[in-house]
């Protein structure tokens, strides 16, 4: 009996596979969105400001002439609202350490960067205000490059030499950082190079080939969006005498996050659905097949007058608890499965309740759905046929 | 248990009643008259398959007849709502089947509750029909054991209990001794006149002739779903016919 017992929940199980399979993709690809949103959304967007990139329209112009590091004084000096500036310099770079060399995004910024970026330092500190004031020889690189360089990611204090268009140049490594980004896109792409972070001040300092690759501004939150980018595209235009050459755009807060969200979680839900639907369909098979099975009872209880809600609701329960266990097991092996990846990728991957509520309404509903046709057929057992012999 | 002696129980007014096979429609019983008093011991005869079903639907109070009349303790069958044919099903009638028609995965006991689920008596009540059964036919002692694992015998003595729990006025017992030996057969034919001697009437339909010959009886027999004799072979029946229909109202 415990055999049959075992065997029939075992084919209510693979039966519902589905339904597990559905929930499983689903929550990875949710924890690890959630995960990835709550890295980048935290704390710079409590100080009361919001950031607006500014880049030249035309990106063949000479940055060197329309838009230069000096221009985030100006704006803070023009602007009220404008509580801070982060210049953005970027050079073609190759890092060495003594024993490997790596290409790496390398980008000239001041102290604030840590927060606009949120980047999490793993080992040592980020570029400080008087690194940029005494223009100090220090780079803070992602944990995956000083893993390339160094083998390792305890480098702090360590030498490494950058050379950009044949200029060379030794650093000291000050930090590293996680890469959130780079984690996300090395699991799809290899070819994604490292970041490297050197103060602003540097490049002019050592005479290395640079970019200005964009200025960002911190402007007061309570400024409307598009006033604030009228007004610093004036005092710019004012400054270089020239007209509609800035585009300027509020950041986008999770840009590669959302990215990936919307590029899986289509895929995941997709994936959930096609699992719900099939799973249920599997479910309300195993419950016809039961029914079929249990003929003889059910035309039993029939014959006299009693027990048909019962065998009813016995079908809508075990439905129901066939899809959530289904559900649950899809859940707990998602969550497990997502805090891998987000080990991986290195991020603490998040669940919301909203995940949970989704998980169970969905297999409650496929639940109910797969369970009502099954339970009407009950209805329609001949109790004549099954009670008598001939 | 003891009901009421000189009760018509069952009256049929020119009754038809036919089944399906196939595409076709049958004629199980035709144009039947036929009165049985409670605490009548009645054997059938001449009825086969699908034929024998449909007429026992119709006793059994499954079924409506098609034509005519059936009217079961007074009850007009061919204008009763189904949840009144359920109410008598559970009440009024026990079965005995001869595939036992029992739930294996239950137990002794759960099987014989199974006429008194929803039932409007009390649980006290409930267990005390279930242990009056259980020890008036001597089974107390595997009412905890999965049916699955009982003989053909007990299987079919649990299959008594569950007629009986509800204190029926009638059985209807349908082959009730085909899977039994003579000493296992003689035993249930014990228990049903002992039902018999206590007016539960008692409808019987069997081939074996060991069975028939066990008690007095009254015989019915069919021809092509007609009625074909109706006689009496009372040997040492404790109720004789003629003490039913005395004082008879109907």
């Amino acid at each position: 009996m415990k055999t049959a017992a075992f065997k029939e929940a075992a084919r209510y199980f693979i039966s519902a596979a589905g339904i597990t399979t559905g929930i499983f993709v689903l929550i990875v690809i949710l924890t690890v969105a959630e995960g990835g949103r709550s890295v980048l959304k935290d704390s710079f967007w409590r100080n009361g400001v919001k950031a607006y990139d500014i880049e030249l329209m035309d990106k063949g112009l000479a940055s060197d002439e329309y838009l230069l590091r000096e221009d985030g004084r100006l704006l803070e000096a023009k602007m009220p609202e404008v509580k801070g500036s982060i210049p953005v310099l970027e050079l073609p770079a190759l890092l060495k350490s003594y024993k490997a060399s790596a290409a790496a995004r390398t980008l000239a910024v001041n102290e604030k960067y840590l927060q606009y970026a949120n980047l999490e330092m793993l080992e040592g500190s980020f570029i400080n205000n008087q690194d940029v004031r005494s223009a100090n020889r220090i780079a803070v690189i992602d944990s995956l490059t000083a893993l390339e360089l160094f083998g390792t990611t305890d480098i702090t204090g360590q030498k490494l030499d950058l050379q950009v268009n044949g200029k060379k140049a030794e650093f000291v490594v000050a930090g590293v950082f996680k890469n959130f980004n780079r984690n996300i896109e090395t699991l799809f792409d290899d070819e994604i190079p490292g970041m490297c972070f050197i103060p602003d001040s540097v490049p002019e300092d050592v005479s290395f080939d640079f970019d200005m690759e964009k200025l960002i501004a911190l402007v007061d939150y309570e400024l409307h969006k598009e006033e604030a980018a009228v007004r610093l595209g004036h005092v710019l235009e004012e400054e270089h005498g020239v007209t509609e050459m800035y585009s300027i755009n509020e950041y986008e807060q999770l840009p590669k996050v959302s990215e990936f969200t919307d590029k899986y979680l289509v895929f995941a839900v997709i994936t959930a659905v096609i699992g719900l639907i099939s799973g249920g369909i599997g479910v309300m098979n195993a419950m016809l097949l039961s029914i079929q099975e249990r003929k003889k009872e059910i035309g039993l209880y029939k014959f006299y007058g009693s027990g048909i809600k019962e065998l009813q609701y016995d079908i809508v329960y075990k439905t129901l608890i066939i899809c959530h266990s289904s559900g649950i097991l899809g859940l707990v092996s998602g969550i497990l499965a997502g805090s891998f990846i987000g080990d991986f990728i290195g991020i603490r991957t998040r669940l919301t309740l909203m995940s949970i509520f989704l998980t169970i309404a969905a297999s409650a509903s496929v639940g109910i759905l797969s369970s009502l046709y099954p339970a009407s057929r009950i209805k329609l057992v001949d109790v004549s046929e099954t009670i008598w012999d001939e | 248990m003891i009901h009421e002696v000189a009760r018509v129980l069952i009256r049929t007014e020119n009754m038809s009643k036919s089944y399906k096979l196939g595409d076709e429609r049958k004629e199980a019983v035709r144009s039947l008259d036929i009165r049985i008093m409670q605490g009548e011991f009645v054997v059938f005869e001449g009825l086969k398959g699908n034929q024998k079903n449909a007429f026992f639907n119709v006793f059994g109070c499954l079924e409506r007849p098609d034509a005519g009349k059936y009217y079961f303790d007074y009850e007009d069958i061919a204008l009763a709502k189904e949840d009144m044919l359920d109410k008598i099903r559970k009440n009024k009638i026990g079965y005995l089947f001869r595939n036992f028609n029992l739930v294996n995965r239950l137990t002794a006991a759960e099987n014989i509750e199974v006429p008194m689920h929803e039932l409007n008596i009390s649980l006290q009540e409930k267990r005390n029909r279930l242990v009056e059964a259980l020890k008036s036919l001597d089974i107390e002692q595997f009412a905890g054991e999965k049916v699955s694992a009982l003989s053909d015998f007990n299987k079919q003595l649990v299959s008594l209990a569950r007629a009986i729990v509800n204190n029926p006025l009638m059985i209807i017992a349908d082959e009730p001794a085909a899977n039994l030996n003579s000493k296992e057969e003689h035993r249930l034919m014990e228990h049903l006149s002992r039902l018999n001697g206590k007016g539960v009437t008692i409808m019987l339909y069997t081939s074996k002739k060991t069975v028939k010959a066990f008690c007095g009886y009254r015989r019915i027999s069919f021809e092509n779903g007609m009625l074909s004799e109706d006689k009496e072979e009372y040997k040492h029946s404790l109720l004789r016919r003629e003490d039913l229909y005395e004082n008879c109202s109907i």
